[in-house]
């Protein structure tokens, strides 16, 4: 039986990877990726999302963090699809002024679609597994594993374009 | 030699680790959370107070309206007001009996002068 303390613990020590998947989730809108983990904090002590222990921790944080983050781009207008969308395009200009590589970064994984960032982002950040990602993503092993393949593709497009620490690729 | 996917895993955590400035603080959140919960406890428990002093302020004046309308006096009881005017005790004037003082005076109730 888990005190309030060591679960507390828990989500303590997945602090800083819910707000860097709520980020993605939230196509890197700080602001909104914040308010999205505060929301699911909030469910969490409230007793709404309550925890079954048939899945990882991870996985159940990242699914509570995804479905929350639909639901206020659904209240701020947004469409769901866009989120699937090619919808960010690095102009060249962009590209010259930028100067800081963990925004370009980011904008390389903006300009990827927003299944193919997901499931690049849980595989290589967060090290889950592609039947987990295809479990919290909701969709088939193979629709996962096409996401994962054209997305390293595009990435590693994206990468030579604009020469950002591609050594060995 | 690092596979492809070594690498960009590599690149991932390199670039993601820079967003590290950008994390909020686990506590204050989770501090907001608790402080949120408590109030929305204490906005249903204000609810549910208002709901129960409505609820008795509406019992209450029903039931003094029941017997405000016990208390009133049915109207089969009424009686005029100057219906002691037209009784007498219990004795009603009979109107038919009543005779004139002269009624002697008239021929047909006067034997003498037959």
């Amino acid at each position: 039986m888990q005190t309030g303390e060591d679960w507390k613990n828990q989500l303590q020590e997945l602090h800083r990877e819910s707000y860097l998947w709520s980020l993605s989730c939230c196509n890197y809108d700080k602001e909104m990726a914040k308010d999205v983990l505060q929301n699911v904090y909030l469910k969490i002590y409230d007793g709404k999302a309550s925890f079954n222990e048939k899945s990882k921790l991870k996985t159940w944080m990242f699914s509570i963090i995804k479905f929350t983050s639909i639901d206020f781009m659904r209240k701020y207008g947004m469409r769901v699809e866009e989120l699937n969308a090619d919808h960010y395009q690095i102009s060249d200009e962009e590209m010259e002024s930028e100067s800081d590589k963990s925004n370009l970064f980011i904008n390389i994984l903006l300009s990827l679609s927003g299944q193919q960032r997901k499931v690049l982002t849980l595989a290589f950040y967060h090290d889950l597994t592609l039947e987990e990602i295809a479990a919290l993503l909701e969709i088939s092993i193979g629709t996962a594993r096409t996401h994962y393949e054209r997305g390293k593709e595009n990435f590693k497009k994206h990468l030579t374009r604009y020469k950002l620490d591609t050594e060995g690729l | 030699m690092k596979t492809e996917d070594e690498k960009l895993r590599e690149i991932f955590n390199m670039n993601l680790e820079q967003q590290q400035g950008a994390i909020p603080d686990f506590q204050p959140m989770w501090e907001e959370a608790a402080r949120g919960n408590r109030n929305k406890k204490q906005l249903v428990w204000k609810i549910a107070a208002s709901l129960v002093l409505l609820i008795a302020v509406g019992v209450f004046a029903l039931l003094n309206r029941q017997n405000e309308v016990a208390n009133s006096l049915p109207i089969a009881s009424w009686n005029e007001p100057t219906k002691s005017l037209s009784l007498q005790g219990s004795e009603v004037i009979v109107l038919t009996k009543w005779t004139s003082p002269t009624d002697f005076l008239l021929p047909e109730n006067n034997q003498h002068t037959k």
